[in-house]
């Protein structure tokens, strides 16, 4: 048994839990909270009756058990409401957009995960190259998302005025769908770097990685069987705990770079003050995110017999 | 994770207690507010270093301002998240894997379920914003990791002998605390804090970016960057030299966590 005993089954209802917490909690902080959606909705000036006819055309005029009913209900069926500004159905807004910044965020990660791999395995293969490599992928920490984006948003606007990021515009190629993910990456891949970086010297004066390379052992087969392996779990955790920096990061630079995604949803819906939406991006990222939680959770079991007690 | 915490404690208490106090007045002087359409998009200069925006007002002062208050939102959020990480770290570490313990570390999962800046928005939008609101909000959503370490300490501590001789000798919990367990275990935390500036200091720009921060005519990064951002055909100074000054904030935190511990608290993170 791979998984442990119960492990699976629990990972999963850990998730589970966690999902059923998120919206527990956005319930009651649109719904409870802010006493009058309606109202916040419309603003101060809006007269008593149109405030009171969109109460009834959200249903918010029902008592707040009928409300968290009516969320619970719709959920498994993919329904998130209604709008409180165009009165259209949440989750085909909410979706297509997700799907983007989603997108986004697992290329970055993927990208971040490949390229902390390469460079870490060049620095264990030549240790000259990794002197500088290593302290120049940290720096990558101290280069937020903001400036990265804006730099590129900037050149990009002076040197090529006519390409368009937005994911699955005709005219772009992949190298240039690929830019918000790159920019994306670079802070992941910093971190990633300098944990596996570290974990990598602590395996390195383990019994085993000395008694592989007394056997003479080419670096390579050491790096991969002795130092990576017992790092494995340390590293994905980081790059799960990542990609949620990630998710940041792609909402920011899509508003720069104006990608439909959900950063450019947030800044509508933030404005519109249209709390629906809001809880339909709340809800689905954490699904997102519970999902890739137990995910991992799985796959240390499957990676680390020592996590299978 | 035992370092001297004298050099980032003092680095910390000027980034945030004297820095702030010292570039507002500095960009108040310059005065961020001051409309001179004769003088619009003006690039930088050697008289006017971070040149103008489109309404003529200086850049530099506008950025000093939003700079200080954004310092300022940090300072506030990091006291108010390193008081909550120390309290519920303790009490989650000292009755470790039982309810008080379960319930917090529920709650640290809960929070790193959805993005952090998912969960600041959605607060703000619904509290309504404003400086007086999103430094709490920062704050109760930044202890999550720091109390982590807290707890991991004081779970350690807990099964030192002097901590066991003290509940032998029929210590109370209150005497334990604050004798043998917040003597060692208040400066995890605090690292782990300082480490974070520029995760903290991206929400409070996150937020100013999509609108929640300060309120219009104040300055703020996040609403300098995303206004440059959505002009820079116009001067590319207008977007870079705001989100410029995050670098240097994020250099300046790298200088506040020993270097030692920069690594351990990489990966202590996320165990």
């Amino acid at each position: 048994m791979i998984l442990g005993r119960h492990g699976a089954i629990i990972s999963v209802l850990e998730a589970l839990s966690l999902l059923g917490g998120v919206i527990i909690l956005s319930f009651l902080l649109f719904s409870v909270v802010p006493g009058d959606a309606a109202r916040a909705q419309l603003g101060p000036t809006a007269s008593e009756e149109n405030v009171q006819a969109l109460r009834s055309d959200l249903g918010l005029d029902r008592p707040l058990s009928k409300q968290f009913s009516a969320l619970l209900v719709g959920l498994p069926q993919g329904d998130l409401g209604v709008s409180s500004f165009n009165r259209q159905p949440v989750t085909p807004q909410v979706l297509p957009k997700f799907a983007i910044t989603a997108t986004i965020g697992l290329q970055a990660g993927i990208v971040a995960l490949g390229l902390s791999y390469l460079a870490n395995l060049l620095a264990w293969l030549r240790p000259s190259v990794g002197r500088f490599l290593l302290p120049l992928a940290r720096a990558g920490v101290m280069l937020p998302i903001f400036f990265t984006t804006v730099v590129a948003a900037v050149l990009l606007g002076i040197f090529f005025p006519s390409i368009s990021l937005s994911v699955g515009a005709a005219e772009s190629g992949p190298l240039t769908q690929m830019i918000p993910s790159l920019l994306a990456s670079l802070y992941p891949f910093a971190v990633m770097t300098a944990v596996l970086r570290e974990k990598i010297l602590a395996a390195s004066t383990s019994p085993w990685a000395r008694a592989a390379s007394a056997a003479g052992m080419p670096s390579a087969t050491i790096f991969h069987r002795a130092l990576l392996r017992p790092s494995l779990v340390n590293w994905l955790a980081v790059w799960v705990n990542q990609i949620s920096v990630v998710f940041f990061a792609a909402m920011v630079l899509e508003v720069i770079l104006s990608i439909p995604g959900t950063g450019d949803l947030l800044l509508t819906a933030v404005q519109r003050r249209d709390y629906p939406i809001l809880q339909g991006i709340l809800i689905l990222n954490a699904v997102f995110f519970a999902v890739l939680g137990a995910g991992s959770d799985l796959s240390y079991r499957i990676l680390d017999p020592r996590t299978r007690a | 994770m035992k370092q001297r915490l004298a050099i980032p404690l003092l680095l910390a208490l000027v980034v945030f207690g004297v820095l702030p106090e010292i570039l507002l007045p500095l960009g108040e002087r310059l005065d961020p507010y001051h409309v001179e359409i004769g003088k619009r998009l003006q690039p930088p200069s050697m008289q006017i270093w971070f040149g103008t925006d489109s309404l003529g007002r200086d850049l530099l002062a506008r950025s000093l301002t939003a700079t200080a208050i954004s310092l300022r939102v940090a300072g506030q959020a990091m006291a108010i998240a390193y008081g909550l990480a120390l309290i519920l770290g303790t009490i989650a570490g000292y009755w470790s894997n039982r309810w008080p313990d379960k319930l917090i570390s529920y709650l640290i999962a809960l929070l790193h379920t959805v993005p952090f800046i998912l969960i600041v928005i959605a607060c703000a939008t619904v509290l309504g914003g404003g400086l007086n609101v999103i430094y709490v909000i920062i704050g109760c959503v930044a202890w999550a990791a720091p109390a982590r370490l807290v707890r991991l300490e004081v779970m350690q501590l807990r099964q030192a002998s002097f901590v066991r001789a003290q509940r032998a000798l029929g210590f109370g919990w209150f005497m334990i605390f604050r004798r043998a367990i917040l003597p060692l275990a208040f400066s995890p935390p605090l690292i782990a804090l300082l480490f974070l500036t520029p995760e903290i200091i991206g929400l409070d720009v996150g937020l100013s970016y999509f609108g929640l921060g300060a309120q219009p005519p104040t300055p703020t990064i996040g609403r300098l960057i995303f206004e440059g951002a959505n002009n820079y055909t116009s001067g590319w100074w207008l977007p870079i030299l705001p989100a410029f000054i995050l670098i240097l904030i994020a250099v300046l935190a790298q200088k506040m966590v020993p270097s030692s511990a920069r690594n351990q608290l990489f990966t202590r993170q996320s165990s």
